[in-house]
């Protein structure tokens, strides 16, 4: 017998099912002989002959009916429904049919479905083309709702069929098939044909598709399912860690945050960033719905990316929207999730007004001598009796009028509860329809999305609206019309300065549980006088601009897209295509302060001084800015085919014309705080400023694709490619790629495997592209205007105009040049169930703008940027899925699992810097490496401090100038005297003589991974998306007051509630920070502040992304086709070994900002529900 | 020995472990008091009595103990607005206030409070109150002639 390895699996897990649970007993053949009998007798005989067990009311008067019957190997259910006849008898299966129980035909309630003798059965088996039986094939009675799977031998039996149902056979690798019982016949060979789906999948790629199986450049391709549906404000937030190849980071986890992305790491030390093609649009993800996606391809090597030239060096990304089907009757989805959001990282921060005063007191004490508040030992016991109580007793007010009327504060108050909303409320709406006639098709969709923010005292708000609508008209046979258009529109309010990230780093100030919001009067607390320098300013003016709540932004985006196309065929197999897109979009953004009001004594109400605190300027600010991009494309695709040999070819142009306008104003002194408008603006002009940017980009582009009976695959492509960006002598240049594709599998020496093994395909590919992510004019020097020069006057009052010139450029500027290798490997198993690709890859980039090599100072002039550095990216990727199904409880059990990994190191290979200076690159640098100290502990004592015979001065500045304690100490840091020379030192500050530092870590993400599961049985389905990077390295800024607490700024507002768990004393030798002091990581030159190995961070982290519970409702199925309600998180938990020493950044925020304040992310659940009619 | 000796002998390990895990070793000693006394002695005070209170240290805290600090407090009767507290010390331990005289009349709650500071940041509060009656003071008749 033909063994095939591929049955052999799929019956192995079928049979561990079935250990499990028990197949249907119904469809099981039995032969019994019945004459004359009672109904009751009857019964016990099928019993006695099959594993059906027979439950009824013994009181059932047709019980005692004589029945006769000769059953010869039929199943249960044909001599039930033989012996029922004639009787008003019916019988509901349960326990997947192991159970019947019998009843009077309209007596069944609450059972699980009711079998009416007036339906009938459909039987038979399902082999494939080779007549295997194929084990754990679904049979679904797509009228009903109701299906089987087949069992070891391929049978099946569905029972309930009435003529006309429509029953669908599916079997993952095998096409489906449809057939109507017409109730004539009953019994239903099938045979499947194998489709090798995943090999078969159409790839988008540049300018065209291509099945995957043809592929032989690097290609990722996001499907719609991972990224539809998730509670995410834009398509970028959907996409974050969807690809390993992808590095994607948002800004931020404010709902309007735009994103920073990459693919295989930066392609140059001057940044840049991927194409992003939506539709062949060029436009951001942030304005994308990503309920609209249909795929995503990501092309990583410049084979995949050549035909996009220019703008694709750092790879692209083609994002295509769905669209409906010729033929297809119209489908309304409707789609409506809310539910609400809240940090992803701990909030649990320090409230105790006695504690927060202590540790203030004792950092700062400890750094100069003196306390930061001035309180007295009285001060503290009122503090200490306060202690725990977390709202004001009336016995022991907060908030102390003096003597002096002046208010002194014994306040435990939740700074961070007061700013802040812990819980906010999301809501999405979505709504596509879909369809087509013969000859025309159609996609509409619309989105409403809207997302409240953190801030508490006034609710930042974001709103958004989009739409998308594409019509496809096949107009003759020989020419098609297509339109594709799309509209975004986005709000987003937020109160305070008009920098939010500013005031996320201002409120971390200052603020101070002792220190409550108000005072009794009802005014803001600012200036607290009970302080070393006389006044602390409460979140640097924060609370009071907060809690007036006159300050406003607001941002709003709108983008218009319209996309026109022809496709036209004059002969078969060779298409004509031209496109021409518009788009056009506006930001707008507008910033009013007002004066700020605030009590520091009782019954007098002050006003912020503009000149110390620039948010309580009374101004008004507006920018504005118009983009305007015309593309146009005309290329042509003939694919003829000779015998075996199968040629495409591509050529075509586009070109671009894109323009900007900002224009940005800023007038003081309005005639009120309501109104927001220049007309009512009195004072100065501060800033009337116009940016204008134009660039012009024309492309010649063609691809020949060859391959010989699909074994032998070759593809060559070329661009030439012109750009305003460089002078006129070297604007243009031409880049050329290859690759090769051998799919060994279709080998005859395969034959033998072709079972189990179905596809291996090894890839080669190579090729160039041009950078032109340069500045708009970065090849001729500039002068820049501004209204007035701080400091220079003639008649020492009034401030000058003046201008600016931009430093020189080098005249031979031209494309940085980015060249990459890819060998690849795609490998299918068991027909395409178990799927790998992996990649190994290098990618040089030529001649990037760098400095020059140094000029004498008689130049007089910054150095010209010159093409004078060179960079080298080594990295892989891997994929690894696995797709089926098996029977489970007599239904189809369908799941999926998919892992993802890649990495990458790049270094620079050329660069000016012969003496390898570290505050520059340098050849043999690794991008992101950080150099630092290595830490030798904690001194244990006073005695071991004071004898280690190292001078760590440069590193202790402070500690050996000031304070109470000056010198080592027990609890300081030992820094290790690497080079020996008994002193801690940068040495040179070169990498071959770096002093006493060494390279101790990278900050860029390393081993980017995820992985997915998914599965769906009896309309539930479930999905888990994991994410995250195997390391990725963070030393925290001199600013980053979270981390640091108070031994960066003593008044952090934001300390973590075991904090002090974790601070060195002589009863605590373990602790992880050194002894208590303020200001040791303030400066370069405190012990805290260089960068050492004892306090970076690994910002490694496994993030549950995405946990979707779904169920599909069988209801009214005559009208509606699917009804399904779903549960969907985003962002659930994350496990970091970060969190061991700070739990309150998420460590994504600590990798977006170097001091880890800002708009924090969030983990978001929803409910939603999906109606399809 | 046999494979129940074994169980047995892993049991018994378990049981130890279990009780070592739950007992509170850890916890600092907290000194223990008798309950505030006030002289003189009185059902009923008079706004503008003054009295005396006196607590006594019944056990003392555990040796782990680094520093205490005690205080009575009577701010909330006194006038000024400048809070104060009176701190004090254990003689023999009873810990006496300063006088106090009381201001306002109603059930006045006189407080004694600690801070007993154990290693690592670990400080506990003490908070021990009696609460007293103060009537208003009669007013002197006067005699028009």
């Amino acid at each position: 017998m033909h063994t095939n390895h591929n049955q052999m699996l799929r019956r192995s897990v079928a049979a561990m099912a079935a250990a499990v649970f028990s197949l249907s007993a119904l469809a099981s053949g039995i032969t019994v002989k019945i004459s004359r009998q009672p109904l009751n007798r009857a019964l016990e005989e099928i019993e006695k002959v099959s594993d059906v067990r027979f439950f009824y009311e013994s009181s059932l008067p047709q019980l005692a009916t004589e029945v006769s019957g000769n059953f010869k190997d039929a199943s249960v259910e044909e001599a039930l429904r033989a012996l029922l006849k004639g009787t008003d008898l019916s019988y509901t299966l349960k326990d997947n049919g192991a159970t019947v129980v019998l009843h009077k035909k309209d007596a069944p309630k609450n059972e699980v479905a009711a079998h009416s003798p007036a339906g009938f059965r459909v039987s038979g088996t399902i082999n494939d083309s080779q007549g295997e039986p194929l084990v754990g094939a679904t049979v679904r009675n797509t009228t009903t709702g109701k299906a089987v799977v087949t069992d070891f031998d391929g049978n099946y039996a569905l029972g309930d069929v009435h003529k006309g149902d429509k029953i669908e056979v599916t079997y993952i690798g095998f096409a489906p098939k449809t057939f109507t019982a017409n109730g004539a016949k009953t019994g239903y060979e099938i045979v499947l044909t194998e489709t090798s789906t995943a090999l078969n999948d159409v790839v988008v790629v540049g300018y065209g598709t291509q099945k995957k199986v043809n592929l032989t450049g690097a290609v990722s391709v996001v499907k719609a399912e991972d990224i539809g549906g998730r509670p995410t404000s834009n398509a970028a937030t959907a996409l974050l860690g969807a690809d390993p190849s992808l590095n994607l980071t948002m800004g931020s986890g404010g709902p309007n945050a735009g994103y920073n992305i990459d693919i295989r790491g930066v392609a140059s030390i001057n940044g840049g960033s991927p194409l992003i093609l939506v539709d062949g649009i060029e436009m951001s993800l942030t304005r994308v719905n990503a309920n609209d996606i249909e795929s995503v391809s990501i092309l990583k090597d410049a084979s995949a990316a050549a035909i996009y030239g220019a703008k694709a060096s750092s790879g692209v990304v083609l994002v295509t929207t769905k669209q409906g089907a010729n033929e297809q009757k119209a489908k309304v989805s409707v789609d409506i999730k809310a539910g609400w959001k809240t940090p992803t990282a701990s909030t649990d921060f320090l409230t105790s007004g006695f504690w927060s005063v202590q540790i203030n007191d004792m950092f700062m004490y400890e750094h100069g001598g003196f306390g930061f508040t001035t309180y007295t030992d009285a001060d503290y016991a009122e503090l200490w009796m306060r202690l725990g109580e977390s709202s004001e007793n009336p016995e022991r007010p907060w908030t102390v009028v003096q003597n002096d009327k002046s208010y002194k504060y014994y306040a435990n108050f939740d700074w961070y509860n007061h700013y802040f909303k812990k819980t906010r409320p999301m809501q999405e709406y979505n709504i596509s329809i879909t369809g087509g006639s013969k000859k025309v098709n159609y996609f509409v969709s619309g989105r409403f999305y809207q997302e409240d923010g953190m801030f508490r005292q006034h609710n930042d708000r974001f709103k958004s609206f989009s739409t998308r609508a594409k019509l496809n008209v096949q107009i003759t046979d020989w020419l098609r019309y297509g339109v594709n258009s799309s509209l975004f529109s986005s709000d987003y309010f937020y109160p305070g300065g008009n920098d939010i990230a500013w005031t996320f780093k201002a409120i971390g100030l200052h603020s101070l549980p002792y220190i409550p919001s108000t005072n009794p009067d009802g005014s803001s607390v600012y200036l607290n006088q009970y302080n070393y320098n006389g006044a602390v300013s409460v979140g640097n003016g924060c609370n009071a601009v907060l809690n007036q709540d006159k300050h406003s932004n607001n941002e709003r985006n709108r983008e218009f897209v319209f996309k026109h196309n022809i496709e036209i065929e004059p002969i078969k197999g060779w298409t004509i295509n031209a496109d021409y897109s518009y788009v056009y979009r506006t930001y707008e953004f507008d910033s009013r302060r007002v004066p700020v009001s605030f009590g520091q004594y009782e019954g007098i109400v002050s006003w912020m001084d503009p000149s110390q605190q620039v948010m309580a300027r009374d101004q008004y600010a507006r920018r504005l800015t118009r983009v305007s991009r015309h593309t146009y494309n005309v290329f042509s695709t003939w694919a003829p085919s000779f015998g075996d040999n199968n040629i495409k070819i591509m050529a075509g142009m586009n070109g671009e014309i894109f323009h900007q306008n900002s224009l940005k104003a800023t007038r003081l002194d309005l005639l009120s705080t309501e109104l927001n408008s220049f007309n009512l603006a009195t004072g100065e002009v501060t800033e009337l400023v116009e940016d204008i940017y134009n660039s012009n980009t024309r492309g010649f582009f063609g691809r020949v694709n060859y391959d010989y009976d699909g074994k032998y695959l070759i593809e060559v492509s070329g661009r030439y490619d012109g750009s305003s960006r460089f002078a006129k002598n070297h604007r243009w240049g031409f880049f050329p790629s290859a690759s090769a594709g051998w799919r060994m599998s279709q080998e005859k020496f395969w034959e033998p495997m072709r079972d189990w093994f179905n596809n291996a395909k090894l890839r080669l590919s190579v090729g160039t592209l041009g950078n032109q992510q340069v500045g708009y004019y970065d090849y001729i020097q500039t002068i820049n205007s501004a209204l007035k020069n701080t400091g220079t006057t003639l008649d020492g009052k009034t401030q000058l105009p003046y201008a600016t010139e931009s430093s020189p450029v080098a005249s031979d500027l031209t494309w940085e040049k980015v060249t990459t290798y890819d060998l690849g490997l795609d490998l299918s198993f068991f027909n395409s169930r178990l799927n790998f690709t992996g990649d190994l890859y290098i990618r040089d980039t030529k001649d990037m703008l760098a400095n020059g090599a140094s000029l004498p100072a008689v130049y007089g002039a910054s150095v010209p940027r010159s093409n004078c550095a060179d960079l080298r990216t080594k990295g892989y990727e891997l994929a690894l899925s696995w797709t089926d199904d098996v029977a489970v409880l007599g239904s189809p059990l369908r799941y999926s699992v998919g892992f993802g990994l890649g990495d990458y190191t790049s270094k620079i290979t050329r660069y000016d810097n012969p003496t390898k200076l570290l505050n520059d690159h340098y050849v043999g640098e690794t991008l992101g490496e950080i150099w630092g100290y290595h830490i030798d502990g904690l001194f244990p004592d006073d005695a071991t401090a004071a004898a280690y015979d190292v001078d760590q001065t440069s590193v202790n500045s402070d500690i050996m100038a000031v304070g109470p304690s000056k010198g080592l100490h027990g609890g300081d840091m030992k820094y290790a005297d690497l080079d020996g020379d008994k002193v801690i030192s940068i040495g040179e500050n070169t990498a071959d003589n770096p002093g006493d530092r060494r390279i101790i870590g990278n900050n860029r993400p390393r081993y980017n991974y995820n992985f997915r599961l998914s599965a769906e049985w009896k309309g539930f389905d479930v999905s888990a998306f994991f994410q995250g990077i195997g390391r990725r390295d963070w030393y925290p800024d001199t600013e980053a007051t979270t981390f640091w607490g108070p031994y960066s700024r003593p008044y952090e507002s934001f300390i973590e509630k075991d904090f002090l768990s974790q601070v060195w004393t002589e009863d605590n030798p373990n602790g992880y920070f050194p002894r208590w002091r303020g200001y040791e990581a303030l400066g370069a030159t405190n012990q805290l502040g260089p960068v050492n190995d004892r306090y970076i961070q690994n910002l490694a982290y496994l993030r549950l992304k995405n946990l979707t519970v779904g169920y599909k409702i069988p209801v009214l199925k005559k009208y509606i086709e699917e009804v399904r309600v779903y549960f969907s998180g985003e962002n659930l938990f994350y496990w970091s070994p970060f969190k061991k020493h700070c739990k309150s950044i998420d460590p994504e925020t600590a990798a977006t900002v170097s001091n880890g304040k800002n708009y924090g992310f969030a983990k978001t659940c929803t409910f939603g529900l999906n109606v399809v009619f | 020995m046999t494979k129940s000796k074994y169980l047995t002998m892993l049991l018994m390990v378990a049981v130890i472990l279990g009780f070592t895990g739950c007992s509170d070793d850890d916890e600092p000693q907290m000194p223990q008091f008798g309950a505030i006394t006030i002289s003189p002695e009185k059902d009923v005070y008079q706004v503008g009595d003054e009295v005396v209170c006196t607590i006594t240290m019944t056990s003392e805290a555990g040796p782990e103990m680094k520093k205490a600090t005690w205080w009575w407090y009577a701010s909330w009767w006194f006038s000024n607005p400048e809070l104060t507290a009176d701190f004090s010390e254990f003689n023999d331990g009873k810990c006496v206030s300063s006088p106090i005289t009381l201001t306002e009349a109603g059930d006045v709650n006189l407080y004694f409070f600690g801070r007993v500071e154990f290693p690592n940041f670990d400080w506990r509060k003490v908070e021990i109150a009696k609460t007293v009656k103060v009537a208003e003071t009669p007013q002197a008749s006067s005699t028009i002639e």
